[in-house]
């Protein structure tokens, strides 16, 4: 660790100017947990009396989502989902949960979680695991997740890199679980308590798409429930021809945009009015990044050349991709706007148009012309 | 009402780091106290859970870093508009201090406050890379990467000079 740094930050840093009163502290606090119980009881109130009006309906209700399908079939569930594209098979006796356990994880993300025992969401630390969930298992439940990343970049591959195994997804193993996962992550230290079971950690691909799975089974789990883990995950079926998710374009040379798209199986659209030399930057796409669309759909790319003259101006932009753009120069943007391709130009224009009018804040055309700029700016730099 | 013991050492320990991991962070004194105040208030109020913590320190910068970067939101519009009606540096204004510390803050200004929150807690709250990791709910690996960013963009800036980086918890 640098200690100078540590020195100056202890020099900026400042100082309580008075000292708190921890009991004062201490009777607000409990004064707004007596309130936060007293919402809750109301709430609780009313949702009960709902059910209690919903009657027999609502307990006859299937689990399953409105796009998704669930069929049963002796002790076996069929889960089929169409959005991610997968079918799973798991005894009627665990748990699916029907929403995400790890909201805060953007890419990957979680497609399917089952397991024996409760599934809460979310957890006190690392957003990449299910941890309240693994902190509810018991000696005897058994736990999984999976995983499908989104985009190469996220994953910290090259645009275009295929889910191989250069990339860290080896093909789907013949027999889960692979060998070398077992207890091969750091989840252990996300969790508050001690595990209560061993856990396998592991990545494969399979239909074009890159999956990571953390399977936890209770120290007691009975043979049943350990060799009904590996089934689940051995019944997994993908569809080749699923929704797959739009790659982040943006900021990427035309090439390596094509070829991003090659790989996640899409194909490039209809392009603006822009360059379209291979060494363009696209500044726009349509659908976003993270959508999910079908297989084989078009995106849609809108490029901007950027070149060595107008990259000499661009770069001599203050930093502004945090919102500081008050303080652009007009003169060096009108210089930008002088070099720039038609659309790069009448979006440099719409800047410097918001800046002089000082409309605050900026519309959503002004914020899609600055956002282009950053990008532009990046890409110079 | 009296506070329990362990809720006064968990203030007596971490309020003074509090307001300065805060202060670091939103770069105003005043408002690093109110947020340092409001995550102690939101301690109080989810004790039973919080005294169960292995690190109940680690829960209260993690409720602290959430509200700067809520308020950071909030006063991104607030100080575009401020900065057009006035060329006043505000912070400068309010809390004079020494050069060096002027210095200092500006630099972390100019740091998105994603990598500012890695700096300030690994250098100036000395927490590990899992610990830091921990409070802002991101990978081990990311919090090595913006370290790497933040130090960059810091020596870029002339505020430090140091060309070792580690990644060593």
């Amino acid at each position: 660790m640098p200690p100078e740094l540590a020195r100056l930050l202890h020099q900026a840093a400042p100082q309580p100017s008075s000292g708190l009163d921890p009991d004062q502290i201490w009777t607000a606090g409990r004064r707004r947990r007596r309130r936060r119980r007293q919402v809750t009881l109301g709430v609780a109130v009313m949702a009960i009396a709902g059910i209690a009006a919903a009657g027999t309906a609502w307990l006859a209700r299937p689990e399953s989502e409105s796009d998704r399908v669930v069929a049963a079939a002796g002790d076996l569930v069929t889960y089929d989902d169409s959005v991610h594209g997968f079918t799973v098979q798991y005894p009627a006796s665990w748990r699916r949960a029907t929403t995400t356990l790890t909201p805060n994880l953007g890419d990957p993300v979680e497609i399917l979680s089952l397991g024996t025992g409760d599934l809460p969401v979310g957890g006190e630390s690392c957003a990449h695991f299910p941890v309240a969930a693994l902190e509810a298992m018991s000696v005897t439940d058994a736990f999984i997740t999976l995983q499908e990343r989104l985009s190469a970049e996220a994953a910290g591959l090259t645009p275009g890199q295929a889910w191989d195994e250069a990339a860290g997804f080896p093909p789907r193993p013949d027999q889960f679980p692979p060998s070398g996962s077992k207890n091969a992550s750091e989840v252990v230290d996300c969790l508050a308590t001690p595990p209560v079971f061993d856990h396998w950690w592991f990545a494969f691909n399979d239909a074009g798409g890159g999956f990571h799975v953390l399977v936890a089974i209770g120290t007691r789990a009975s043979e049943q429930t350990r060799a009904d883990t590996w089934q689940i995950l051995e019944s997994l079926e993908f569809d080749s021809q699923r929704q797959v998710a739009v790659p982040a374009l943006e900021d990427l040379t035309l090439t390596q945009a094509e070829a991003a798209l090659q790989q996640a199986g899409l194909r490039g659209g209809p392009e603006g009015g822009d360059p379209t030399e291979p060494d363009a930057v696209v500044v726009a796409q349509k659908p976003p990044a993270n959508m999910l669309v079908p297989r084989g759909a078009a995106v849609g790319l809108r490029t901007a050349l950027v070149t060595p003259e107008l990259c000499e101006v661009v770069r001599r932009l203050p930093d502004f991709s945090d919102g500081a753009h008050w303080d652009l120069p007009v003169d060096v943007l009108q210089e930008v706007a002088n070099l720039a391709d038609p659309a790069l130009r009448n979006d440099t224009q719409l800047v410097i148009g918001h800046i002089m009018t000082g409309t605050d804040p900026p519309d959503n055309a002004a914020t899609r012309a600055l956002d282009r700029l950053v990008i532009h700016r990046e890409a110079c730099s | 009402m009296p506070a329990p013991s362990e809720f006064v050492t968990l203030y007596e320990r971490e309020h003074s780091r509090l307001v300065g991991v805060l202060g670091l962070l939103v770069g105003d004194r005043h408002l690093a106290e109110e947020l340092a105040q409001e995550a102690l208030i939101r301690a109080c109020r989810d004790w039973e859970k919080v005294r169960r913590l292995d690190r109940p320190p680690a829960w209260l910068h993690r409720v602290a870093v959430n509200l700067a970067m809520s308020s950071h939101r909030r006063r991104r519009a607030e100080q575009r508009m401020l900065r057009r009606v006035s060329t006043r540096d505000r912070d400068s204004v309010h809390d004079p201090d020494t050069a060096t510390a002027d210095t200092v803050r500006r630099a972390l200004r100019q740091l998105p406050i994603d990598l500012r929150a890695v700096v300030v807690l690994r250098y100036y709250a000395d927490l590990s890379v899992t610990d830091t990791a921990g409070v802002l709910r991101i990978p081990e690996g990311t919090v090595k990467t913006k370290t790497r960013r933040a130090l960059a963009a810091l020596r870029d800036s002339g505020l430090i000079n140091t060309t070792e980086v580690t990644d060593a918890p």
